[in-house]
């Protein structure tokens, strides 16, 4: 009984302003990350560790450690391991260099490390020409990186190739220009 | 009394979705992305069905993902965003769709009750508009990086 008590009191200790719903920010993401709380999105919340009451017009506060840790252990520790990128840049001759060589092996690698590995082969091109002319190249380029992970023996639940054309470029130009860092291929194993 | 009628209804609709799934499988839509995680008791309900949730799964717009009391569930989609909740949580994927070529970037989804961490992927990057997600409380619009909601019981 006055065990159950004194769980009764700590856990109402726990509670007061805590209990509203909220979110906070754990990582900005080198600062392009962050939240838009409200009608318009007015109300922002841009700093790492901060935290918002997502009903009404309050401001921005710090989320203590220990706020964190009880609101969002669990959720942080069911993270699943996280999606691995790897950009493969076209050279001008067909012919791979060591470099792609291996990159591929690291994909290879990337995927065995995984249960169920999903992997997506997505092509990219610059602004040069035009957008559905670029879908189709995108789409090239990305069936040749998949033809030679199959080859290499990739393993995958899944393996999807997809084209982002034009529409998904790494150095951002104005249209019909030519960057040769926009013309690749991104692997996503996750 | 309440836990068993739960239970028991689990169990037939688990036998009820092996039963209807050669029929439905025509129909289904694409998969956009999957379960990577699995901690305890984790739900994915479809069509009305509730079935435990296993890694690998494919995740489809419009399911419900759920945890019970000690579970936990990470789910990965397409774009690279990962959505991984705490014990006790609710969410529906309203509506999913990453195609830049087709200028398509929408993730939508209703958070109910418990706890989400969410990691946005290249969706955010794209278009710093595209994910967001609706509580009792109102819009959560993430811009992109890592976000962390609680909704309150």
């Amino acid at each position: 009984m006055l065990m159950q008590t004194m769980v009764l009191l700590a856990m109402s200790a726990m509670g007061g302003c805590a209990q509203q719903s909220y979110v906070m920010l754990a990582d900005d993401n080198g600062g392009r990350g962050g939240v838009a709380l409200g009608e318009d999105g007015q109300r922002r919340l841009e700093v790492t560790g901060q935290g918002m009451v997502i009903a009404g017009t309050g401001q921005a506060y710090a989320v203590s450690e220990m706020r964190r840790k009880a609101d969002f252990d669990r959720a942080l520790a069911a993270q699943p391991a996280l999606p691995e990128r790897f950009t493969l840049h076209l050279a001008s001759s067909s012919a791979l260099d060591s470099a792609a060589e291996q990159l591929l092996d690291s994909v290879l690698l990337a995927a065995r490390r995984r249960d169920y590995p999903v992997v997506t082969v997505i092509g990219h091109t610059d602004t040069l020409g035009h957008r559905a002319a670029n879908e189709q190249v995108g789409l090239r380029r990305a069936q040749a990186v998949a033809e030679l992970l199959r080859a290499k023996g990739l393993e995958a639940m899944e393996l999807r190739v997809e084209s982002h054309g034009e529409r998904n470029l790494l150095v951002a130009t104005p249209d019909a220009t030519a960057e040769p860092r926009n013309r690749r291929v991104e692997i996503l194993v996750r | 009394m309440t836990c068993f009628n739960n239970y028991m209804l689990r169990a037939f609709s688990m036998v009820a979705a092996v039963w209807i799934a050669p029929a439905a499988a025509e129909n289904l839509p694409e998969p956009v992305g999957h379960v990577a995680r699995v901690e305890g008791a984790a739900y994915i309900s479809s069509r009305g069905y509730t079935n435990p949730a296993k890694v690998g799964q494919a995740i489809v717009p419009g399911v419900a993902l759920s945890t019970g009391a000690e579970g936990g569930l990470g789910v990965i989609l397409g774009d690279g965003s990962v959505l991984a909740f705490g014990p006790h949580s609710e969410l529906t994927l309203d509506d999913y769709r990453f195609a830049p070529a087709s200028d398509e970037l929408r993730l939508r989804a209703t958070l109910n009750r418990g706890t989400l961490n969410l990691i946005a992927g290249d969706m955010a990057r794209l278009d710093p508009q595209a994910i967001a997600v609706d509580t009792p409380d109102g819009r959560i619009g993430v811009r992109g990086g890592q976000v962390l909601m609680k909704v309150a019981p």
